[in-house]
């Protein structure tokens, strides 16, 4: 399948304010990251708060653009472009988040919210009436509720009006943060089946980001595991969870509620092994930067840190 | 030694608006036993909880009728001064967001020692070492350093840690958790919990443990009570709860988690959404997002029935069963 959305060694620093700020100094809070999102597919990227996925994504709408490195949307670079040449490609992607509540205006009707995204990109007046009723329709909201203000709806009808309002402007690659965990249970599943009834229809690429491992395995096609600003482990669904090979992707795995394992402390059993030649944590100080993702299948990565050893001779050549 | 919530109907009053949060609520936590409450946002869970700890303040609440039996006591009809030997010394209370609930200004030493020195009448020295065990107990270490850390100086988990410290100080009978690894990461909502079973064996407390999500339930309960709008519509074993379930609302919620399983598969929806305490539906509150909903849900609210060992429902559906 046709890679959409590609990410190249994508770092985010964010360097201290005040005088002695200094970009070497800086929180890496994405580093080094690449992964490619195929047409049509679903891309889950799972990891505990604070490892960067938020940062991640907003990078990859440019909110917050990269330190270094490349997104390629359909082959063109997002980063290197001016602001005026990137709208275009904004456009084909649109970002939902976590909070529907602090998401929508609470002083703006539905309707004024929707309309905005609209008339920014010069949509026929005439039309923009019937076009967000239409988009109200798809997500479920009765289409003439929509001069009602926000706190007349419930989170999950929020939650639909957002991605309702993220369609608008008819993306082809929908980043959807969170956008269940604010929910009740029994409207998350709502959502869910929204969401992909939706790709189907109108045939979105999505990239999901959540904490829930779970969630991410039922709905991804590919995963990535995030962790310290990394991906740590990346492939097939089905191969990361018949087979996970990283610690800590075994550890989330272990610790997802519903799994646990109260009596049996088997973990160093079927602790997994890294690849020859590599380890999971770097040996020496030297060796951090070694970080890479190493192929264990066709569809399965896992980083880990190439061993230099001790051989001072060996040492220099790297 | 029990915890018994007897018939509990509270309502919310202000002005001539009146939310009925509790209808009737039925509950009993045995010693060394963990009874899970599951339920929504807005179920009426919390206040629950906070009704067992007599926090609540009133007006607006408004208990109408029902009793909290604690050691053959009606601990509502005490009062306040009571009241107050009876909250941290007998029953503790755990909450969701420590970084809420934990005194930023004090040392978390002093937060402990304070609760030891108010309801044991320990002099400060005792106290203190006292304190340390406890940390020790909760996982927080043996050395002073804890004791002499400010709130804002832990992690999340340790915060939490730190909270169940003070909880378990005066060696409560009954604790109740509220969504006590709600705010937490997953790694650390496993440890948390393995935490609290651990305490539960050492101390033979019994907790009540209040959740949204089954899977935590699932991992940790032996009896799980299912709350929707106010009112416990199923109480079981954890694994009859989860192998057998009888009410429509608890199947289609076990149904509705997502999970690998499933994949490739549509989940299973409840449609509607939960009902606000003021405008409960008539008759069995859940039936306008019951797929099995019969004319006599409408009209009459069940009573809970049994439906199997230990096991009761409060469904009409448990009448055609029989």
């Amino acid at each position: 399948m046709e890679k959409l959305l590609e990410l190249n060694n994508i770092t985010k620093i964010f360097s201290g304010h005040g005088l002695l700020r200094s970009k070497h100094t800086g929180h890496r809070a994405v580093n080094n990251v690449s992964f490619y999102i195929e047409k049509g597919s679903v891309f889950g990227l799972v990891g505990e708060s604070g490892c960067g996925k938020t940062t991640l994504a907003r990078s990859i709408m440019m909110l917050d653009p990269p330190s270094s490195g490349e997104i390629l949307f359909e082959g063109t670079n997002l980063a290197g472009l001016s602001s005026k040449k990137l709208l275009p490609y904004r456009l084909r992607m649109q970002i939902v988040f976590q909070d529907p509540h602090s998401a929508l205006n609470p002083k703006m009707s539905i309707y004024n919210s929707m309309k905005e995204g609209l008339v920014n990109i010069n949509y026929p007046v005439h039309k923009i009436k019937e076009k967000i009723e239409a988009l109200l329709d798809l997500v479920g909201i009765t289409p003439s509720h929509m001069n009602r203000f926000p706190h007349e709806f419930s989170g999950g009808q929020k939650q639909r009006i957002v991605i309702a309002r993220a369609l608008s402007l008819e993306p082809e690659v929908l980043i959807l943060d969170e956008p269940v965990s604010s929910l009740d249970v029994s409207i998350q599943a709502q959502i869910i089946n929204l969401l992909m009834d939706l790709k189907e229809q109108l045939k979105l690429t999505y990239l999901f980001i959540s904490h829930d491992l779970n969630l991410v395995a039922y709905l991804s096609d590919r995963i990535g595991v995030m962790y310290k600003g990394r991906i740590i482990e990346l492939g097939n669904t089905e191969s990361i969870m018949a087979n996970p090979r990283h610690p800590y992707t075994l550890k989330l795995f272990s610790s997802a509620p519903g799994h646990m394992k109260i009596e049996q402390e088997t973990e160093q059993e079927n602790s997994p092994k890294p690849p020859a030649g590599y380890s999971f944590e770097p040996v020496a100080e030297s060796e951090e930067s070694n970080f890479t993702l190493v192929s264990i299948s066709n569809s399965h990565m896992v980083g880990c840190y190439k061993n230099i050893g001790d051989n001072p001779e060996k040492r220099r050549l790297v | 030694m029990e915890l018994a919530v007897k018939n509990l109907n509270l309502s919310f009053v202000q002005g001539n608006r009146e939310g009925h949060a509790l209808r009737g609520i039925n509950l009993t936590v045995k010693e060394g036993e963990i009874h899970a409450l599951v339920g929504e946002s807005g179920s009426g869970k919390s206040v629950t909880s906070t009704a067992i700890m007599g926090l609540l303040p009133s007006p607006p609440a408004k208990i109408n009728s029902g009793e909290i039996i604690l050691d053959g006591n009606d601990i509502l009809s005490l009062n306040e001064k009571e009241r107050r030997t009876i909250r941290g010394q007998k029953i503790a209370m755990v909450f969701q967001e420590p970084s809420k609930y934990l005194n930023p200004t004090l040392k978390i030493g002093e937060q402990i020692t304070e609760v030891l020195e108010l309801h044991l009448g320990m002099d400060k020295e005792t106290a203190e070492t006292r304190a340390l065990e406890i940390l020790d107990m909760v996982g927080l270490g043996t050395g002073k350093r804890i004791l002499k850390s400010y709130p804002h100086e832990l992690s999340g988990g340790m915060k939490q840690r730190a909270m169940i410290a003070i909880a378990i100080s005066c060696n409560p009978s009954f604790l109740i958790a509220d969504e006590p690894t709600t705010a937490l990461d997953v790694t650390l909502q496993l440890q948390i919990l393995k935490l609290i079973l651990n305490l539960r064996e050492r101390l033979s407390m019994g907790i009540l443990s209040i959740s949204h999500d089954l899977r935590v339930v699932h991992d940790i309960s032996d009896r799980v009570s299912v709350i929707y709008a106010g009112k416990i519509v199923e109480t079981a074993p954890k694994t009859e709860l989860f192998s057998q379930p009888f009410h429509p609302y608890s199947n289609l919620l076990l149904q509705s988690i997502p999970d690998a399983d499933k994949r490739g598969s549509r989940l299973v929806t409840i449609p509607g959404k939960v009902p606000d305490a003021e405008n409960i539906p008539s008759g069995c509150a859940f039936h306008p997002r019951c797929p099995y909903a019969m004319d006599v849900c409408r009209e009459n609210d069940p009573e809970m029935k049994p439906c199997g060992e230990k096991h009761f429902a409060a469904c009409h559906l448990t009448d055609n069963r029989n």
